[in-house]
């Protein structure tokens, strides 16, 4: 993963994909920020920002959950693959993405009580609120806002169990490192 | 002649560990003291220790269980002397026994005191011994303990709530009957003989289920069969049944054979027809997988390319979100946080991590190109995907016409073969589907027949178990006969008379307005039951109020005496916690000494002691013949 700027040069024959690009990533995270952290555009905990992501970037893991019961689950793509990790799905770029935001003054990154707090500063904000506006994040924002009603308020242990029991076969039962499959590129 | 027993202390523990001790001799014991005193306590927790199966809490008041946490007793068997001990829990919920300081089960306390008297261990039938399917309950210790211990409140028929059957087992045991009359033979022979009768109760109605079954399973030439079915019979009726349906077998091949030949013209057609069918089927089939396997290339394909357009979706966003984020200069240090402003941006090395950078063209214009590229490249995937697409979607249309054409010809070849399958049927005569439908009746008759030979082996099992049944009775029955002949019935009913008689002569001639029922208590005892009667009438029926007392006092006496026949099997032990009434408060000690007196002889007949009586009284006056023990403290 590296910066748009710094892809240009691959190769031709190497093809493009946006999952390698960081501002790919770096955008749906200030969105997330935006959208999922309220007025301060704060996130507690790593287990609830990767969790929330989850369910942005597999949209349809989170129709299964939102609607258990109610209509059967639809088939859509995932935006981001991630992997299996110890506490559920996880990214281990997670942490080139936060310095990435955080080196550019888009984001504060600190130890609260045991917990990482990711804010957006102002420039975050303002990056998030340009994002918001561009018709290439419209969808994503229209789903994310439907995470952020659904799961704002739950913890990151909250969700991490919820994964767990609703995702047996697809999350809990996976080996640990094992992409976390979903949909069709 | 069974040990005597005589209670030498009896004993109970406070919860404090004080301990209060009652002493008694051979012969006559009264406890005597005011009301409340606790007499008639001291004989309940007594009878309690007796091997009782209830709780302290069940049998007593919380008080007395509060109060106390055990009682124990010395007890003399013949010349060995034991302690037995009952303790219980605060809540009196559970209690133990104990032996000489050794537990015991309360169930096993029971068989004990019967073993330390030399008392056999029997048991006794209630009411018809062949017609009734009860086991035989064993004759315990309490029984027998009920004729020994008369409460206060039971001075109303010989032993209160004791059944009939029970009672007479008790009595036939203290008169030594009931080992010869209820021996274990006797019980046996019983059992043997229930068994008897329900064996052949069954054979019977296995023979007549079987007699019922046969003649509806088995047809006009079986018929004989039916009246006497045996292993022979059946076999005989399988094997007729399996020649004719041998016979049919043949006439039917006869008959197939008739109708080829009949239908040999038309079969060159025929076959031709067939062949054709087969090959249409076998294409058709081939067709169906590629259709499938073209429908699952076609979902690929629109699965591949949805997934293009969804990149170029991501790919607008990687470029949207790179167009706000790609002048943001890196300020801060995000490992330490520290302002990294004044750095030189200009080297070959990064300003921040000091690494060489790569050398390509990393600015704003060629991501622009680079990214115009991959759309451009997924914009001709795309469009070949589509391409696809339509030549999958052709292949699809053409390989369901093909499909459908062949479904047609399939169509006019069923058509062609139905004037050769009406035909055939034609020429198939009505006879052959007859023959079938009777070779079907014959092998479902013969299964039927076949499946009796279980049941009758069953029946043949029954007889066999019938007749070594019947001799093991013969043997049984002899054994029995002999030991009934050592039963004397009317030698111990004169025992009893005698006993009860010489005691009520007694009262009599010290006072005659003690005993004043006419004629002589007889005791009439048979194998069934103990009838007891004076004169010529039941006495039950002569008896009332003080009487009742009287004869009750008799009943004791003449348990006693029994003593002193060495076949007999009572252990010489009464305790009898008297009523109040049985004389006016002035008159009562004096009344006391008269009915005890009799006891009091008894006691000194060196043929009958050592005996041992155990009243209680509100009032006795003292003689020399009778151990006092004195209560003075008054309960509560």
């Amino acid at each position: 993963m590296k910066t748009l700027r710094n892809l240009a040069g691959r190769p031709a024959a190497a093809p493009l994909a946006a999952d390698d690009v960081l501002e790919f990533h770096a955008g749906r995270m200030l969105l997330l920020l935006g959208v999922c952290g309220g007025t301060a555009g704060a996130i507690s905990g790593l287990t609830k920002m990767a969790k929330l992501d989850f369910f942005v970037r597999y949209p349809e893991f989170f129709s299964a959950v939102a609607s258990r019961g109610k209509s059967p689950r639809q088939e859509e793509a995932v935006e981001a693959a991630m992997v299996r990790h110890h506490y559920g799905p996880w990214d281990k770029r997670y942490y080139h993405l936060l310095a990435y935001l955080e080196a550019r003054q888009l984001i504060t990154v600190s130890l609260t009580g045991g917990a990482y707090r990711i804010a957006l500063t102002a420039a975050g904000k303002m990056a998030a609120k340009q994002l918001a506006g561009s018709d290439a994040f419209a969808d994503l924002l229209k789903h994310m806002r439907q995470v952020n009603d659904r799961f704002g308020r739950s913890t990151g242990n909250q969700l991490k169990t919820l994964i767990y029991e609703t995702f047996g076969e697809e999350v809990a039962e996976q080996a640990l490192g094992t992409v976390i499959s979903g949909g069709q590129r | 002649m069974s040990k005597r027993l005589i209670i030498e202390q009896i004993a109970r523990t406070k919860v404090d560990g004080t301990i209060e001790k009652l002493e008694f001799t051979d012969g006559v014991n009264a406890i005597v003291g005011p009301q409340n005193t606790g007499k008639s306590t001291w004989l309940r927790m007594f009878d309690f220790l007796m091997a009782d199966d209830g709780t302290p809490m069940g049998t007593f008041d919380e008080g007395l269980v509060e109060k106390y946490n055990a009682i124990s007793s010395l007890l003399r068997f013949g010349s060995s002397v034991v302690e037995l001990e009952r303790r219980w829990n605060g809540q009196g919920t559970r209690s133990q026994i104990f032996l000489n300081g050794d537990h015991i089960r309360t169930e096993d306390a029971q068989t004990l005191l019967l073993e330390a008297l030399d008392i056999p261990v029997l048991r006794y039938p209630q009411g018809n011994i062949y017609a009734s399917d009860r086991t035989w309950p064993t004759l315990g210790w309490r029984s027998l303990f009920r004729h020994i211990y008369r409460r206060q409140d039971f001075w109303s028929d010989l032993v209160p709530r004791q059944p009939e059957s029970e009672q007479h087992a008790c009595l036939l045991q203290f008169l030594g009957l009931a080992q010869h009359l209820f021996s274990p033979d006797l019980s046996l022979l019983t059992d043997k003989k229930k068994k008897l009768t329900q064996l052949e109760v069954r054979r019977e109605q296995f023979k007549e289920l079987l007699r019922k079954l046969m003649p509806e399973v088995m047809d006009q030439a079986d018929a004989d069969l039916a009246r006497d079915v045996t292993p022979g019979s059946i076999a005989e009726a399988s094997a007729r049944i399996g020649v004719e349906i041998d016979g049919l077998i043949s006439e039917r091949a006869a008959l197939v054979k008739l109708v080829r030949e009949q239908s040999q013209p038309q079969a060159s057609r025929l076959d031709t027809i067939l062949v054709e069918r087969v090959a249409a089927q076998d294409k058709r089939d081939t067709l169906r997988r590629d259709l499938n396997a073209v429908q699952m290339r076609i979902a690929e394909l629109d699965r591949y390319r949805n997934g293009l357009d969804r990149e170029v979706v991501r790919l607008d966003r990687a470029d949207a979100a790179a167009r706000i984020l790609e002048n943001l200069r890196v300020t801060h240090c995000p490992a330490c946080d520290q302002s990294v402003e004044g750095r030189d941006h200009h080297s070959h090395s990064c300003f921040l991590c000091g690494q060489p950078k790569e050398r390509t063209e990393a600015n704003a214009e060629a991501a622009v190109r680079r990214l115009k590229f991959e759309r451009d490249q997924i914009a001709a995937e795309r469009t070949e995907a589509g391409e696809l697409l339509i030549v999958a979607e052709q292949e699809l249309r053409q390989k369901c016409l093909a499909i459908n054409d062949l479904e047609a010809r399939l169509n006019e070849l069923e058509q062609t073969l139905r004037p050769f399958q009406a035909s055939a049927s034609a020429v198939v005569p009505e006879e052959l589907a007859l023959i079938d439908q009777r070779i079907g009746e014959l092998n479902a008759r013969r299964q039927t027949i076949e499946a009796f030979h279980s049941p009758l082996e069953m029946s043949e099992r029954l007889t066999d178990e019938i007749a070594q049944l019947q001799s093991e009775i013969r043997g049984l029955e002899l054994r029995v006969t002999k030991n009934e002949n050592k039963i004397d019935f009317d030698e111990a009913g004169d025992r009893l008379s005698r006993g009860f008689n010489t005691y009520l002569d007694a009262i009599r001639g010290r006072d005659p307005n003690t005993w004043t029922a006419t004629g002589e208590v007889s005791a009439l005892i048979s194998d069934r039951r103990t009838q007891l009667n004076i004169g010529s009438r039941p006495a039950r029926s002569k008896l009332g109020g003080t009487l009742t007392i009287y004869f009750l006092f008799a009943y004791h006496y003449a348990l006693l005496t029994l003593s002193r026949f060495a076949n007999c099997h009572y252990p010489g032990l009464t305790i009898l916690d008297f009523i109040p009434d049985i004389a006016e408060e002035a008159a009562l000690g004096s009344r006391l000494h008269l009915v005890l007196s009799p006891f009091v002889e008894l006691s000194h007949d060196k043929e009958v002691a050592p005996i041992q009586v155990i009243a209680t009284s509100r009032a006795l006056p003292k003689t020399p013949d009778i151990n006092y023990i004195e209560l003075t403290e008054v309960w509560r």
